[in-house]
């Protein structure tokens, strides 16, 4: 039986969907990348201005970035071990670590050291032990387990996904320009050890220990409190 | 690393990513137009009715809280020349049902001018933001008027202390 005029139509609709699709293999996780990207910005620049201090209105665009995230993963059929989610790996992801952290730890402890910046106070490094792991894990399960791994669909395992990376990372902590600037290298090195080691959790404590050691060595000015975004300003 | 993935579920995907881009649009659109109804409340109504060398005066009211009176600022040729509450009996301003009750009116003394041709503003205050942002709106339309050198110099006299 002929297929009539209306479903030749749709299968020509259907075959021209895919062949656009196929073409553009890496506009798609380009794209997500960047509405990922503009999901945290929205909250970051837009939100504290229209709506004040409320996390609800804030957490809107950032639930809406999870469940993009989420879809992807699914859409992908990653799973939670390829993302990073394990342990296995975690001893050669923080070999990995070890040394150029080790290096940034003495970078800036000379210029806490230099600035006569450098301060210890212990009930505050207990609430940062605490909570910075967490806030680490998620930030690097964003950054590496969304953005690098669509980075890499793109770029490969490559000097240009690490710099998406980490271009990223740096943007989303604009206006503050140490931070950015500690950012865009952390995020570097972090990519790099994703790429060969994923593994979510090493990179979450490698980022709050380097998060902790950079606020006690950097005075609250230069750092103005690690503020991002609009609240950079205020 | 990458897995094949099927073109249904690319389509599925641009069509999240779609839908996410329109609700974000609608989402700032929202947070916009909130903030500017906030900040720069349409419910500001008042007129300002005289302006001249002696005084400025009008009323104001706030259709989103009728009993309340207004603050309002006095700006004369651009420069801030006083603030006050319009509070002021305007019994003509509820006859003719604009306020709920006759308290909206405001005068200003007009403060020491030279002669000639100026300008008088007022402004309705809004606060809002839990008290971080303050609003100015424009009450009715800027006046303009005239000082004549005989209102100047008499203006000035009565201002200046005894003895000099």
């Amino acid at each position: 039986m002929e297929a009539s005029p209306k479903e030749m139509t749709m299968e020509m609709e259907q075959e021209t969907r895919e062949t656009i699709f196929a073409e553009s293999d890496g506009a798609l996780p380009l794209w997500e990348i960047a509405s990922v990207v503009l999901s945290f910005l929205i909250a970051e620049w837009m939100v504290l201005p229209f709506a004040g201090n409320s996390k609800l209105v804030a957490a809107f665009p950032l639930s809406l970035a999870f469940a993009l995230m989420f879809f992807s993963h699914r859409a992908h059929h990653e799973t939670a071990r390829e993302i990073g989610w394990r342990l296995d790996n975690f001893w050669q992801a923080a070999r990995l670590l070890i040394l150029p952290m080790l290096a940034a730890a003495i970078l800036i402890v000379a210029i806490g050291l230099m600035k006569r910046s450098l301060r210890f106070d212990g009930q505050q490094m207990l609430e940062w032990a605490l909570w910075l792991p967490l806030w680490g894990l998620m930030q690097q399960y964003v950054l590496q387990g969304f953005v690098n791994r669509r980075a890499q669909l793109v770029f490969g395992r490559s000097w240009k996904s690490l710099l998406l990376v980490a271009l990223v990372f740096a943007l989303l902590h604009l206006p503050n320009p140490w931070l950015a600037f500690a950012t865009f290298l952390g995020g570097l090195l972090w990519a790099y050890v994703y790429q060969r080691a994923p593994n979510l959790i090493a990179l979450a404590l490698s980022h709050a220990l380097m998060s902790m050691l950079l606020a006690c060595s950097l005075s609250t000015s230069t750092l103005n409190s690690l503020r991002v975004g609009i609240k950079y300003f205020g | 690393m990458e897995k094949v993935v099927a073109p249904r579920v690319k389509a599925r995907l641009t069509n999240f990513l779609i839908a996410k881009s329109i609700i974000e649009a609608l989402f700032v659109g929202a947070l916009a137009v909130g903030f500017y109804l906030t900040a720069f409340t349409p419910f500001f109504h008042g007129t300002l009715d005289l302006a001249d060398a002696r005084h400025v005066a009008g009323w104001v009211t706030n259709r989103a809280d009728p009993q309340s009176h207004v603050e309002v600022q006095l700006y004369v040729d651009g420069h801030f020349a006083g603030n006050r509450t319009a509070d002021l009996s305007r019994p003509d301003v509820k006859a003719s049902g604009r306020a709920v009750d006759e308290h909206h009116g405001f005068v200003f003394d007009t403060p020491p001018l030279p002669a000639g041709q100026h300008e008088a503003r007022v402004y309705a205050v809004h606060m809002s933001g839990e008290g971080q942002r303050r609003t100015l709106q424009i009450v009715g339309k800027p006046l303009v008027f005239n000082v004549s050198a005989s209102e100047a110099k008499e203006k000035t006299t009565s201002n200046s202390p005894e003895g000099l």
